[in-house]
């Protein structure tokens, strides 16, 4: 058994360890609900956004030859932007994220297809490394406030090594944000567009006035559309980091109660154990006496 | 069509990163690709490109609002208008010195005879400079 001594300071060590773990889980509590507005607010855009693509795409009649809607019966070539947080300390937020890719890269190499990867994090990129997926495109911080541009700079290189042929399709693999306690791994067709689906009783209302014409309309508001999908999984990226850490923090808050519960109760039960001892030590020294 | 002229538009006015405007207006104004184009209530389905300038809400039941924008799509259907913001500041929040300092460098970048000036760039900055200035003042 654990001398009194012992037991005291890892009493101590892991109430620390809950001092910190409750600290992290206050600011993740905050970031996250700063995180967790800016994907409300990104909401109205995107639904008018989804809804006037969707229109367009309805009403353009000649979608062929429009870059960004090149569409590969059987890729060969797939890029998949990865999605993650640049720190841990999150739950098994990274690892689901992680399996998924592993999952979507084995259903396409048996079809004879190459997949390759752009890492967005910190950890997708050592992980990319670890297992030897290969990465042509690696960056750091993107889930710490993401904000439009940051997301156009990356949507740009996606559609650049898109358009130029080098590869047939990109999709984006991300935490889809649920509530605090969940976090789906989503896979995404980024590219080519896959544009929304309207209700029949919109394709009533079809005729537009469309300046300066359709197709060009359409063709730069499918650039955009790349570049605010990326932006909404950057959103919903941040969004789930900071949920994940903190139900993961709070958890390890719970633990570490639970075993100072314990370990007190060991301490208390050594101490008794101690005085008893002594005493019985006291009696039999008086009566040998 | 008697009716529309005296009811109010529907009009949103969205940015990616927020909402920024949900308002009832008799008239907006906006700066189209190739110039202003003001929408009255009772307007056709129309969708358009948003290029650089002000953008205007005026209407009985509001303060006019205005937004100096940059870019964006706008659509109207049945006095239902949706404004889709590339970006957008108000007044308070333009940086007039630093608009003013924008204005000098894109000018200047324009001047100069070195061949790595990305012109076109620079004249973006320019208008967009000018377009700041201008709605701040």
């Amino acid at each position: 058994m654990a001398s009194l001594k012992d037991t005291k300071r890892r009493i101590q060590s892991v109430r620390n360890t809950q001092k910190i773990t409750h600290a992290m889980k206050l600011v993740s509590a905050a970031k996250f609900s700063r995180a967790n507005q800016a994907v409300l607010a990104a909401r109205p855009y995107g639904i008018a956004f989804d809804r006037i693509v969707g229109r367009m795409a309805a009403g353009v009649e000649n979608l062929e030859g429009i870059e960004l809607l090149r569409f590969t019966e059987q890729p060969k070539k797939i890029l998949a932007a990865l999605i993650s947080t640049d720190r841990g300390l999150c739950g098994s937020l990274n690892t689901n994220i992680f399996k998924a890719a592993v999952r979507y890269t084995r259903e396409n190499t048996d079809q004879g297809c190459e997949v390759h990867f752009a890492a967005l994090g910190k950890r997708a990129a050592q992980f990319c490394r670890k297992v030897g997926f290969k990465t042509i495109l690696e960056r750091e911080k993107v889930l710490e406030r993401p904000n439009y541009n940051s997301a156009k700079a990356i949507s740009d290189e996606l559609v650049a090594v898109f358009t130029s042929g080098q590869y047939d399709s990109v999709v984006l693999i991300f935490p889809e944000f649920k509530s605090v306690m969940t976090q789906n791994p989503r896979v995404k067709q980024l590219l080519p567009v896959v544009t929304p689906e309207i209700s029949d009783d919109e394709h009533e209302t079809l005729n537009f006035i469309i300046e300066p014409n359709a197709r060009s309309v359409l063709e730069s508001m499918l650039r955009k559309y790349v570049i605010n999908t990326l932006f909404r999984a950057l959103l919903e990226g941040g969004a789930s980091e900071h949920g994940a850490r903190m139900t993961a923090m709070d958890s390890a808050t719970k633990n570490a109660k639970e075993y100072i519960r314990k370990l007190t109760l060991q301490y208390n039960r050594a101490r008794q154990a101690a005085i008893t001892k002594e005493l019985i030590e006291i009696v039999s020294g008086a009566e040998a006496v | 069509m008697n009716d529309s002229m005296n009811t109010e538009m529907n009009i949103e006015l969205v940015s990616p990163a927020k909402s920024l405007a949900k308002v009832k207006a008799t008239k907006l104004s906006v700066p189209g690709r190739d110039g202003y184009i003001g929408i009255l209530p009772g307007h056709a389905a129309l969708v358009t490109e948003l290029g650089l300038g002000e953008l205007t809400v005026e209407g009985p039941s509001i303060q006019p609002t205005h937004f100096l924008v940059n870019g964006g799509y706008l659509e109207v259907v049945n006095d239902q208008v949706i404004v889709l913001l590339d970006a957008a500041e108000t007044k308070a929040e333009i940086d007039l010195p630093r608009a003013e300092k924008a204005l000098q460098r894109a000018s200047e970048r324009l001047t100069s005879k070195d061949p790595s000036v990305d012109v076109v760039r620079a004249q973006f900055a320019l208008a967009r400079a000018h377009a700041r200035i201008k709605f701040a003042k």
